[in-house]
């Protein structure tokens, strides 16, 4: 089997520097790596015994199953495998401890497993054969530095790739396997690969996901890819994002995240707004409560100064919001909402589209929302992007247009319930998508028109999209909103759950005076192909609800006090224990001898006469075993020990200490070499 | 040969045909040899550049990070470079192998071996490998045989039997290690010597024959695997002995005519003890010709009769467990008493049964103990029932000549005490050892010895072992 090489000095030290440096934490990189390394300085040693390894793997263990606790309380759960990894190099760190501090060259393979551990035990017990593997525990620490320094949000990707390349190169000529020369145009080739590769999958992902517009993966406040054009099944996340709970009246039909003004191929976008930039809401403290003004006062005929708005909110109708959140992310908001308070918050700003995203302090949001208040957040119209119609579909648009009897003359409910009912009569709402992006022939005709003249069957996002271009194509300026259905009601817990499967798409139409909500997609798509909660779900709300709930509740001042007391004891607890129990089993191995070596001629005795005679018995001596250990082990079977004994001790000191040696040392050995010959 | 082998087995519960056992050894046979195949072409770091990749490819599917990406490309195109850069290289190498007689199970044997560059070309960054015979169990064996202490596994253990192929396995396995530590780097037509390590796992005749060449690529993550032509070399592995304290064994000294029971010496012989006057019929070369010629008159050398006591080490090689390790730890024993018994002034007689009766004489003048060692590596356990009558008759023909027998059983059982009666019958002093798992058997006239604790038990022998 092929044998692990441990890594070189200092190189272990260089990698969880350079984890640190990667993943902002320079400090603790420093603090691992001098732990690491320092055993070269020490004189500090443990005869750590497989229980040792054991339990340093459980404390290993243990470190990362409360890392993932806390993870899940703290975070997103897609976000906790890259979370946990750019931890992992601290979180190893007592198993590298004991690899380095240990006596021993290696750890058994058994300690990473329980039931190994239990099998080995066993066979020892019944005294089977046992396949006894150890590995190095600095390679594992190697490679997972290196995993982790990649992981990290806040990796400057510039500088990953040259620090890998040249650690990788350290690690392989130190095992003397490669030469440089050779290594290193093979390393190049393939830090250039790892480049090409990062543009090309950056690239990739770009069109297939994004229609070719670039981004990092994260809400989008200027870019929403829809499903149009795209075949197979509509897939949403049964999860929970959101829970609303009324504090007075009635809660909200529709909450928007997004709103976008430019249909492009198959993908909505913001754009053309001169001020499009986000800007921060203006804020009030009022009491405890910090309020904030959802609305800017470029987007209000009759500007109202926020102390208006506070003033009316105990008037207004008031729910509280809690979900999870990360940075940047948009907040589900009514689109005539008022203010905002009691999110805990860096900040909250809004565009004039009326995208309102956050910048949290914490990881769970809990705030409450004031609507009806007679505001909105978006601007005006831009005429010349909110009646833009493809000029491809214009034709088709102007047919339907005429057909349903749509003008921008007509009363806008007048209009709005006109279109409502042809999409009720005419369409089916399905989830089920058949439409491709390019289909029909010689004649060329887009998604949008076939599902508007032929298919007629299609998802919120059709519906939504279908109504604006026909609003538009009427001359009513109108717009593109995504958000959440509010539709499911928690009786038992007297709140609204917003899940993933409520993610939907409707229309913002401008009645000359405001923007109103219009949702043509016919009613039934909430219990169309409505995907049953199942157990396993109820479990995961009940998980989220816990880990929610918890957060809110260990963030509060009065309890956040109880609760660090308790993880320090237990934390100072553990860290003291260990340290004692270390403390008492230290060793301390000696310096190494460092002074003037004294070089002497080769003593030859009559012990090594025996050597040839060995040597046929049991093969060559191998380099680095003692000559006296070759000899007791070729001759424990065959010869008194202390005769063994007496003429290694003789042999040893006519070589090594010849000035004490009397004069009748060699003699005796000559004896004793003949003895053993005999008996060999 | 199955039909012999079931029916000897023990209690013949076994079904003949299990599908779910053969399912289960056709997909392990499978699995292992790919396994070998994998863990021989890919080094460790290659090993670990694909779990970084697998995680790398999990997180970039998730997580639009750049530093992801660089790492899933990263280790892409090292994978993509690795494998043509290793599976690409060639070499041609011929050995020849310089291994000693003899080594011990459990011990490290090291030989060297001559390489010549046969190639045209030169070669660098390569190393030996001495492959392991394919250790995969047969489908009879996976079928028949148990692991011990299987009974006591759980039920899933028992039902996909992963760990009795495993012990099956190991148990196949001939040794450990084989890679040498030295750089092969050779121009054309050059030689070297390596020195390789090996160390065997079980005792009997290992058959070295394939030696590999590991080419890895520069990274150090694959390697070619290329065969090596050498001729194949042997060598014996001699059980494995435990060291026993100073022990007597029973019996006394008696008078034996004819001098010298072993002896090359022709005519007379024995221990001198004087001289004195020629009486007719003396033999010429007893004549002490220097005291002729000081006294003037022929003066003999008188000579005494010596006797060497004889000792009878008796094997019993009947197996009828599901597993061997009772009878591995038998010939252990057994080893280590003919290691350790003092041939120099005795005689020792190997008896015991393999196929037929077989009898081996280690002493003064006869062979040296190495000889019985050699025998014992190569004794296979019998499962025939009547290999204790056989033994037991063997036992009897030699027992005129015995001073005593130290008789090592597999087990206890009725069978094995009606064989210690027809010893009895025969007046053989003899002690006995027997070997085996668990409590002492209730009427077993010696020494119980648990298998899985065996050099703790025999250091523990008392110095006068105990007449039956």
């Amino acid at each position: 089997m092929n044998k692990i090489h441990p890594p070189p000095r200092y190189l272990l030290g260089s990698c969880l520097l350079f984890w640190g440096v990667m993943s902002g934490r320079p400090w603790i990189g420093l603090l691992a790596a001098l732990i690491v390394e320092a055993r070269y300085w020490l004189r500090l040693r443990w005869d750590f015994d497989d229980t040792g390894y054991a339990r340093a793997w459980q404390l290993a263990t243990l470190l990362i199953v409360v890392t993932v606790v806390l993870l899940l309380i703290e975070g997103s759960r897609y976000t906790v495998l890259p979370d946990l990894l750019s931890w992992i190099p601290v979180l190893i760190i007592p198993v590298q401890f004991v690899q380095s501090y240990g006596l021993r060259d290696d750890i058994p393979l058994s300690t990473i497993s329980y039931f190994a551990r239990r099998n080995r035990l066993r066979s020892e017990r019944l005294g089977l054969p046992m396949e006894t593997r150890s590995f190095h525990f600095g390679n594992v620490t190697f490679f997972l530095c290196l995993l982790a320094a990649s992981v990290d949000k806040n990796v400057d990707a510039r500088f990953f790739i040259p620090g890998l390349l040249v650690l990788c190169a350290w690690r392989i000529i130190a095992m003397r396997r490669c030469r440089a020369r050779v290594l290193l145009p093979v390393l190049v080739l393939a830090g250039m690969g790892g480049f090409v590769g990062e543009r090309g999958i950056r690239r990739l992902e770009d069109i297939l996901v994004r229609g070719g517009s670039e981004g990092d993966g994260k809400f989008d406040p200027t870019f929403h890819g829809t499903m149009i054009g795209s075949t197979g099944d509509v897939s949403l996340s049964p999860e929970i994002q959101w829970r609303l709970r009324l504090v007075r009246g009635t809660a909200p039909q529709l909450i928007r995240t997004a709103t976008f003004n430019s249909f492009v191929g198959t993908s909505w976008q913001a754009r053309r707004s001169p001020d499009l930039d986000f800007e921060n809401l203006e804020n009030r403290l009022v009491g405890e409560d910090l309020f904030y003004q959802t609305t800017r006062s470029k987007a209000q005929a009759t500007p109202t100064s926020i102390a208006d708005i506070v003033s009316m909110t105990p008037s207004l109708p008031a729910y509280t919001l809690r979900g999870s959140v990360s940075v940047g992310d948009p907040l589900p908001l009514p689109g005539d909402v008022a203010c905002v308070s009691g999110f805990q918050v860096e900040r909250i700003e809004g565009n004039t589209f009326g995208t309102i995203r956050v910048v949290p302090k914490d990881p769970v949001l809990n705030g409450t929302v004031f609507w009806r208040g007679g505001t909105q957040p978006d601007l005006p119209p831009l005429l010349r992007e909110d009646l833009r119609v493809p000029i491809g579909d214009s034709e088709a648009l102007r047919v339907l247009v005429a057909e349903i009897g749509l003008s921008s003359e007509d009363k806008m409910p007048v209009t709005l319930a006109k279109l409502r009912t042809w999409f009720q009569q005419n369409f089916q709402y399905s989830k089920h998508l058949t439409i491709r992006r390019r289909e029909g022939g010689d004649k060329v005709t887009s998604p949008m028109v076939r599902f508007l003249t032929t298919v007629r069957s299609g998802h919120c996002e059709y519906f939504a999209t279908g109504a604006i271009l026909l609003l538009r194509q009427a001359g009513i300026p109108t717009r593109y909103s995504t958000g959440f259905a509010v539709a499911e009601y928690d009786t038992s817990r007297k709140e609204f759950i917003i899940r993933g499967t409520h993610g939907h798409a409707w229309c913002r139409v401008w009645d000359g005076s405001k923007w109103l909500d219009f949702d043509p997609t016919p009613p039934n798509w909430l219990t169309t192909d409505f995907p049953k909660t199942s157990v396993w779900q109820r479990m995961d709300d009940a998980l989220t609800r816990l880990r929610e709930d918890f957060f809110l509740w260990r963030t509060q001042p009065a309890n956040q006090l109880i609760i660090n007391m308790i993880i320090g004891t237990i934390g100072v607890g553990l860290a003291g224990f260990v340290m004692v129990r270390l403390w008492r089993s230290r060793s301390v191995i000696s310096h190494d001898n460092t002074g003037t070596m004294q070089f002497l001629p080769s003593e030859k005795t009559p012990l090594h006469e025996l050597e040839p005679m060995i040597r046929r018995m049991i093969g060559p001596r191998p380099a680095g075993e003692p000559y006296a250990a070759w000899i007791i082990r070729a001759t424990h079977e065959y010869a008194d020990r202390p005769l063994v004994t007496e003429a290694i001790d003789l042999h040893q000191r006519i070589r090594f200490d010849p000035h004490e040696t009397g004069p009748g040392a060699r003699k005796r050995l000559d004896e004793l070499a003949h003895v053993l010959r005999g008996s060999l | 040969m199955e039909d012999q082998r079931s029916a000897d087995l023990e209690e013949g519960a076994l079904p003949r045909k299990d599908a779910w056992s053969l399912w289960l050894h056709g997909t392990y046979y499978r699995s292992t040899g790919v396994h070998f195949f994998l863990t021989h072409r890919i080094r460790p770091a290659g090993l670990a550049l694909g779990m970084v990749f697998v995680l790398a490819t999990c997180l970039a599917a998730g997580h639009r990070r750049p530093a992801i990406y660089q790492l899933f490309s990263i280790s892409m195109v090292m994978m993509a470079l690795g494998v043509p850069l290793a599976f690409f290289r060639r070499a041609r190498l011929k050995a020849v192998r310089q291994v000693p007689r003899h080594a011990a199970m459990g011990q490290p044997l090291r030989y060297f071996v001559n390489v010549t560059n046969i190639h045209r070309r030169s070669i660098a960054r390569a190393w030996l490998l001495e492959n392991v015979p394919d250790p995969r169990p047969d489908r009879d064996d996976f079928i028949h045989m148990r692991e011990p202490g299987e009974d006591d596994r759980n039920a899933f253990d028992r039902k996909f039997s992963w760990y009795r192929w495993q012990w099956l396995v190991l148990r196949k396995c001939l040794f450990d290690g084989g890679v040498s530590s030295t750089e092969i780097r050779l121009k054309p037509g050059e030689s070297m010597r390596l020195m390789m390590e090996i160390t065997p796992r079980r005792r009997g005749v290992i058959r070295l024959d394939q030696l590999r060449l590991q080419l890895p690529d520069p990274m150090d993550l694959f390697q070619s695997f290329i065969r090596v032509q050498a001729p194949p070399a042997t060598v014996t592995v001699l059980p494995r002995r435990y060291r026993l304290p100073p022990i007597e064994l029973p019996g006394a000294a008696a008078f034996q005519l004819s001098g010298e029971s072993n002896t090359n010496a022709i005519g007379n012989s024995g221990e001198f003890t004087g001289l004195r006057e020629y009486r007719p019929g003396d033999p010429m070369r007893q004549i002490h010709w220097k005291s002729w010629a000081r006294m003037g008159r022929p003066i003999v050398k008188e000579l005494e009769d010596t006797f060497y006591p004889r000792h009878g080490l008796v094997l019993d090689t009947l197996s009828t467990h599901r597993h061997d390790a009772g009878f591995e730890e038998c010939v252990s024993v057994a080893a280590s008493f003919a290691a350790s018994l003092d041939t120099g002034d005795t005689l020792l007689d190997l008896m015991f049964v393999n196929d037929r009766a077989h009898v081996v004489t280690a002493g003064r003048g006869v062979e040296r103990a190495e000889k019985l060692l050699e025998v014992l590596a190569g004794v296979s356990p019998s499962r025939g029932g009547g290999g204790l009558d056989a033994l037991a008759r063997l036992v009897q023909q030699h027992a005129a000549d015995l001073t005593s027998c130290v008789i090592i059983l597999n087990g206890w059982d009725d069978a094995r005490e009606e064989f210690l009666a027809k010893l009895r019958e025969s007046r053989v002093v003899f002690t006995v050892l027997a070997i085996g798992h668990g409590p002492r058997p209730e009427g077993l006239p010696g020494i119980w010895m648990d298998a899985a604790n065996i050099e703790r038990a025999l250091s523990h022998l008392p110095s006068r072992l105990p007449v039956a």
